[in-house]
């Protein structure tokens, strides 16, 4: 009976989590009539790869992929040099303003972006940022999340270490990536994991911060396959590049999936945090 | 804690006095002095023209255009244009809307005819650029929605109005003959087309997604978006859009109009492809597409009517339609001046006579009727002449800034009457002007 | 080390932030406030101060009242599925074996796609003529649903596609409070007897309610942020049925160009979510200091 109801409980999961995905993937593989079949087909009835050749030239995949590619990697590099001083500075260092300071920089969690993008459109047009990769990438450099979740595992790492070190003539810069970014790894990979998710999926701020296609990454492109204007819309071919839009970053998951994990089970709330020696 | 709360408010408090002395970037600048110089890299003496078309580069009127411009460029070696493609009339209005908060227009643009009541304080005044002979030659009735006042803020590029379009074939087999002229014959003559068992319907009807199909039907009903002052919102005076609603959804309920806001496809589309593959007669379209249509029916084995837009008696009024070109004050003289060379080059006979044999857009200018390639369509086609004499029945559009945001609360209300969920006419259409009435109180033009 | 460096030393470490926040996040908010309490219109050039009026213009304005309703409706069902789904799921799955390791990797997986390749997905599937949702109603011999279409439905098929995307990520998150639920206190409780529900309602919830609470807050915030599938599978309609406020905002300010009013109702929202986060905080407070 238990095992019945447990097998019963992993297979709604799996069906509810991964059917719309192997949904996608099939249709991707189906021809234009059977994509609009009632009832409608689960597996192709012949396969069709050339759907994928079709998505890749008509979203001129390549030419986005690489502004995705550069976009996300940018965006890291970017959080790596700005957030990962600050969250130091606020969870080991003392000084005046600190609670004040902290309370600014978390203001984002607390007003989502997304509420005032208008004003950040008018102030990149305004010095000429629309349409550039700085644009796209310069204002996502500090993220109060992940300033956010580094202070709180930085914390639990013990001053003791970091007074060694200083004593030892370390600089700051060098207690940061000599000291404290090895100890933190799992946290830096798993915040840097979820910038990469943030980053290379978002349409939002891409289609508002740019207006043609020189710097537009991947999720405009899978737009691009929707229809403009009074045409049909061929699901086959957005399925495919759907699929195509997401194979590098199931590649990265899959590579990462252990250090997600770990770094999600040893950040949080410090309180909750036996420290780990 | 306290004191913290205290400096974070200092702290907003200075950057709000640090922006309250904001300058605007556009504010007060005198028109002819527009220029702005680092808009304009002036490559050895080569003027660079950005040009936004509405259509996608590959679409027949992008190609057109890319192999203009490349003609004009052979003949003005000092000018560069670049043809780049919007994806649509909204696009192009969100952009422009974006640009001006910034200032980084394009040089040239093609707007929707009504987008001008909108956009004119960025635009520049044409007759500085365009001689007057080649002003003169345009279509009156297709240049009067390029005027405010007695300036000249746009030309006509792709105009089109809506028409009768029908499945000859069909039309012909259901014992019919002419075209109905008024919306009672239109309404007898889907009835005898209609026929449940085979799941045909003798007409489909798309309101457009701005609402432009529903002006026409109203302006041939006799009414108007607007009054003459231009800020009273009077299409439901008299309950006459609910009148009009009323009268399609009755045709949904004899099974014999196809409404295409049952599905999730856009609903153009959706009706074109019911009437080009059989299932439905007749719809209203824009003339623009009567090119692509003829082909896709002729594919489908049947032959596409032509005819006049139905009105409800009297003297027809319809609506005019479609993109005009307008050149952006802020661009360079040079850059304006050499917009104003594409113009006049766009004007002549050949390639405004090409224009609308390519896509059935109508023929802009005077003269382009005398173009070789017009004529011998004219000749081939008689019945596209219905078109060109519709012109004559133009009537004056909505000319307000506010008129985007209106059509997309109309619109909003007439999907509803005719979705399944049939929402009830009159209410619909009284909701629809009292919210219309109130934009146009707060924002007066 | 000089003395006079490490006093300044934590600021300029902070300094890159909080200059990136002055001016991507404070500034601009500021700029919302101010452009609230004005009409601003780039295209006709003018700027002028209105005092309340945009604030009067949107609150007598049925459109926006229905679709700060529907944000409220959005966020409450929304968070009140992806949490407790969360919670159970991640019960069910708290073990390191494989079938239960591979299914946690799973159900993570929406969370890593795009909203873009999500909502095209799930418009494929809602298509009131061939979409499968409506055949698999159709197994159950229940009546077909038009879904994205139909008033009634639009909202809540929202709700559904935003519930699929992030119920795996908050799995993830309560599975990596559980772990740190240390197995000594399991054990004692089962010493005295403890049923299996005493023990969820005594130790696990107790043990991971600051977790849920952090969770619920930044769910109900992105909730009110949701604005890639409203813009792609619906546009708001039918008829504002499933209009959201950040989609809106930009409506209203980018489409329309009423920047002041999309402004005031951005500056409603600040003030909202201002309120919802400072009571969640203030009640994770209260509950870690119970540890």
């Amino acid at each position: 009976m238990r095992a019945a109801a447990r097998a019963a409980g992993f297979t709604a999961l799996i069906l509810i989590f991964v059917f719309p995905m192997f949904f996608m993937v099939s249709a991707s593989f189906m021809s234009r009539y059977e994509v609009n079949m009632t009832p409608p087909a689960l597996l192709p009835s012949e396969f069709h790869p050339e759907n994928y050749a079709t998505a890749w030239s008509r979203m001129n995949f390549v030419h986005y992929l690489r502004n995705s590619l550069l976009s996300t990697f940018i965006t890291i590099a970017g959080q790596l040099v700005v957030c990962v001083p600050c969250a130091y500075a606020f969870a080991k260092k003392q000084f005046r303003f600190k609670k004040t300071l902290y309370c600014l920089v978390l203001f984002d969690l607390i007003v989502p972006a997304q509420t005032i993008f208008l004003q950040i459109y008018i102030l990149e047009s305004r010095i000429g940022w629309i349409n550039t990769m700085r644009g796209l990438t310069a204002p996502f450099f500090y993220s109060a999340f992940t300033i956010f979740s580094l202070v709180q595992y930085f914390r639990t790492i013990p001053d003791e270490i970091l007074d060694a070190a200083r004593l030892d003539g370390c600089s700051e810069i060098r207690v940061i990536t000599h000291i404290m970014a090895p100890m933190a790894r799992p946290i830096i990979i798993t915040a840097m994991i979820f910038t990469f998710v943030y980053k290379w999926n978002d349409y939002f701020w891409t289609s508002i911060l740019t207006t043609d296609e020189a710097v537009r990454t991947l999720p405009m492109a899978v737009q691009n396959l929707m229809p403009v204007g009074h045409s049909a819309r061929e699901w086959h071919i957005i399925m495919a590049g759907n699929v195509m839009a997401l194979v590098p970053m199931l590649a990265v998951y899959v590579l990462a999936n252990r250090a997600i994990k770990s770094g999600l089970i040893f950040s949080g709330r410090k309180d909750l945090e036996a420290p780990r020696s | 804690m306290k004191k913290s709360f205290m400096l974070l408010a200092a702290v907003i408090v200075l950057a709000l006095a640090f922006v309250a002395w904001r300058q605007f970037p556009n504010d007060g600048v005198p028109e002819t002095v527009g220029s702005s110089p680092d808009e304009t890299p002036q490559n050895g003496g080569v003027v660079e023209v950005l040009f936004w078309n509405v259509f996608a580069d590959e679409s027949s009127t992008g190609v057109f255009l890319a192999k203009a411009a490349e003609d004009f460029m052979k003949e003005n070696p000092g000018i560069k244009i670049t043809v780049s493609g919007q994806g649509g009339y909204d696009a192009i209005a969100e952009r422009l809307e974006a640009a001006s908060a910034g200032g980084n227009l394009p040089t040239m643009a093609i707007i929707e005819e009504t987008f001008l009541g909108r956009f004119h304080p960025i635009a520049a005044d044409l007759s500085e650029y365009l001689p007057s002979d080649v002003i003169a030659n345009y279509q009156p009735g297709l240049l009067a929605s390029g005027y405010v006042g007695d300036k000249l803020y746009a030309v006509p590029f792709n105009r089109s109005m809506p028409v009768l379009f029908y499945n000859k074939t069909m039309f012909e087999a259901s014992g019919l003959q002419t075209p109905p002229a008024t919306w009672d014959e239109f309404r007898e003559a889907a009835k005898a087309i209609s026929d449940a068992e085979r799941g045909i319907r003798g007409a489909g009807l798309c309101w457009d997604t701005d609402a432009w199909i529903f002006e026409s039907i109203l302006y041939s009903w006799g009414g108007d978006i607007l009054d003459g002052t231009n800020k009273r919102v009077v299409f439901n005076d008299g309950g006459k859009a609910s009148d009009i609603v009323k009268f399609f959804q009755e045709m949904k309920e004899e099974g014999t109009l196809f409404s295409p806001y049952d599905h999730q496809e856009d609903p153009w589309i959706t009706v074109a492809t019911e009437v080009l593959q059989g299932r439905a007669c007749m719809m209203l379209g824009s003339n623009g597409m009567y090119s692509l249509y003829s082909q896709w029916m002729a594919d489908a084995g049947f032959e596409l009517g032509i005819a006049m837009h139905p009105s409800s008696g009297g003297t027809p009024s319809i609506a005019t339609g479609g993109g005009n070109i307008a050149v952006f004050r802020n661009a360079s003289r040079e850059q304006k001046a050499a917009a104003g060379k594409l113009l006049e080059f766009l004007a002549r006979d050949e390639y405004a006579g090409e224009y609308a044999v390519l896509t059935g857009y109508l023929p802009i200018t005077k003269t382009a009727m005398n173009s070789e390639k017009l004529s011998a369509m004219l000749s081939e086609k008689p019945e596209y002449r219905t078109v060109i004499e519709q012109m004559e029945y133009a009537h004056r559009r909505p000319f307000t800034k506010n008129w985007k945001n209106m059509y997309g609360i109309i619109v909003e209300e007439l999907e509803a009457c005719l979705s399944d969920k049939r929402a009830d006419a009159a209410e619909a259409m009284e909701s629809a002007s009292s919210a219309c009435q109130k934009v146009m109180d707060e924002n007066p033009d | 080390m000089k003395p006079g460096a490490s006093a300044r030393s934590p600021y300029i470490l902070i300094l890159p932030a909080i200059a990136l926040c002055l001016i991507f996040s404070i500034g601009p908010t500021v700029m919302s406030v101010r452009d609230s309490f004005r009409s601003v219109d780039y295209v006709a050039g003018t700027d002028k101060f209105v005092g309340l009026a945009n604030y009067r213009s949107i609150f007598t304005d049925g459109v926006f009242l229905k679709v700060f309703g529907n944000s409220v409706v959005f966020m409450f069902c929304s968070v009140a599925l992806s949490v407790p789904l969360g919670v159970a799921a991640a019960l069910f799955l708290n073990r390191n074996r494989f079938i239960h390791n591979l299914t946690q990797s799973v159900i993570f997986t929406p969370h890593i796609v795009s909203f873009i390749a999500v909502a095209t997905l799930w418009m494929f599937m809602m298509d009131p003529g061939y979409g499968i949702l409506n055949y698999a109603l159709g197994l159950f011999g229940l009546p077909p649903l038009r879904w994205l279409l139909d008033p009634g439905t639009s909202l809540l098929s929202l709700v559904i596609v935003a519930v699929w995307k992030t119920t795996g990520f908050n799995t993830l998150i309560v599975i990596a409070a559980l772990q740190k639920i240390p197995a000594e206190l399991y054990e004692s409780a089962r010493l005295d007897r403890a049923t299996r529900a005493g023990m969820f309602f005594h130790i696990t919830l107790p043990t991971i309610s600051p977790v849920l609470v952090f969770l619920v807050t930044t769910s109900a915030i992105s909730a009110f942020g949701t604005f890639d599938i409203v813009k792609f599978m619906t546009e708001g309609g039918p008829r504002n049925s499933s209009n959201l406020m950040v989609y809106w905002i930009y409506r209203t300010g980018f489409l329309h160009f009423q920047i002041g009013r999309a402004m005031a109702g951005a500056v409603v929202l600040i003030l909202f979510l201002s309120v919802v986060s400072a009571v969640n905080f203030a009640l994770m407070d209260r509950r870690a200091h119970y540890q």
